[in-house]
């Protein structure tokens, strides 16, 4: 039943947005922690359920041996080396569960600044592009004013000439 | 041609003795590396941080404190004995031991998980700072372009008018020199 344990962050699964700049993670995708303490107590119930020594003290044998403190020492020892095993699993079980807690912050928080780093990357494309876009207007001021010089500097030489062709005319 | 001109050309005048000495070497560029009072730097000398430096959310810190740690591997016994018999402390100690080795050995991987993390974040951090920088160092190159484009078309404009006004000053004295050619012919044919 643990198994439809809902992820804590509720991540919608479909995204749409009009920023091309904007950020889309929302936050770590992680286990719901309130199963880690159930889950937790049911490993050590478990755990301590494998540590009965009655189940291991199997069959009685017969004479002095019967009900023997010896029997029973092993079956106690045999009991806890079972329940130490579920609790190892129960403590494994545990540190699993937080590291991937953890992990999941880390990862979210790479990738949202792995996002943020191209988005600084695009808004640097968009700049430059709009910048390339006003150099050029400055570029053709420049192309503008000189082509205006050069026309009036070639009347002003043709004007200069003329004078000279009128000269001649007169003498 | 009005004062636009003087600003563009500063101050510059047209060339009208003989011909001029040849240019002067242009001599060595600048070096990489190395300032050059010759060639000095323009634009922004340098890339910039952006304001309050290279900032990353990726934490480095420890992500299981002392207490989850406690938490994890902090298992009781599984037996305890009230009794005094041999086989009663014997057991205890057994008990004791397969706890503690259980708990070091979670301590351990504890452990091993938190500096796995701390240098994957180390590692993540540097990458996220270096793309901020690469970014910066983009825009620095920008700027730079940016400067360099306006100064080459500044002096493209002035250098421009200069050609022309010295094309019209020639023409100027050349036609002025015919006239003056053409009515020295024509007094003399009168004398």
């Amino acid at each position: 039943m643990y198994g439809e344990s809902k992820p804590a962050g509720n991540a919608p699964t479909m995204y749409r947005t009009d920023n091309t700049f904007a950020t889309t993670f929302s936050g770590p995708i992680k286990k719901n922690e309130r199963l880690f303490d159930t889950s937790r107590n049911q490993s050590m119930a478990q755990a301590a359920f494998q540590g009965d020594t009655r189940q291991y003290e199997g069959q009685q044998n017969k004479g002095v041996q019967a009900g023997g403190e010896m029997a029973a020492y092993r079956a106690g020892i045999q009991g806890d080396t079972e329940a130490a095993k579920g609790y190892a699993q129960a403590q494994q079980d545990l540190l699993n569960k937080m590291t991937d807690s953890s992990s999941a912050d880390l990862q979210f928080q790479e990738r949202l600044s792995g996002e943020r780093g191209w988005v600084q990357d695009m808004l640097l494309d968009r700049d430059e592009t709009r910048q390339r876009e006003r150099m050029s207007a400055y570029k053709r001021v420049a192309d503008v004013r000189l082509g205006d010089y050069e026309r009036k500097i070639k009347e002003a030489q043709a004007a200069e000439r003329r004078k000279t062709t009128i000269l001649g005319g007169l003498i | 041609m009005g004062n636009i001109n003087d600003q563009v050309t500063r101050g510059w005048s047209p060339y009208k003795g003989g011909k001029p000495k040849t240019p002067a070497p242009l001599g060595r560029g600048p070096k990489q590396g190395y300032e050059n009072p010759r060639f000095p730097t323009i634009g922004q000398k340098d890339v910039k941080a952006p304001a309050g430096g290279y900032q990353s959310i990726i934490s480095t810190a420890a992500p299981l404190d002392a207490g989850q740690t406690n938490r994890i591997s902090d298992v009781q016994p599984a037996f305890k004995s009230l009794g005094s018999g041999s086989g009663d402390r014997s057991r205890t100690a057994f008990a004791q031991g397969v706890s503690d080795t259980s708990r070091n050995t979670l301590d351990k991987a504890t452990d091993t998980y938190q500096t796995d993390y701390r240098k994957q974040a180390e590692k993540s951090r540097s990458e996220d700072v270096l793309a901020q920088r690469q970014n910066a160092l983009d825009r620095y190159r920008q700027d730079v372009f940016k400067d360099l484009f306006d100064e080459d078309t500044r002096t493209r404009l002035s250098e421009g008018v200069k050609d022309m006004s010295q094309s019209f000053e020639t023409v100027k004295r050349d036609e002025q020199a015919k006239r003056t050619a053409m009515i020295l012919s024509f007094l003399g044919s009168m004398i």
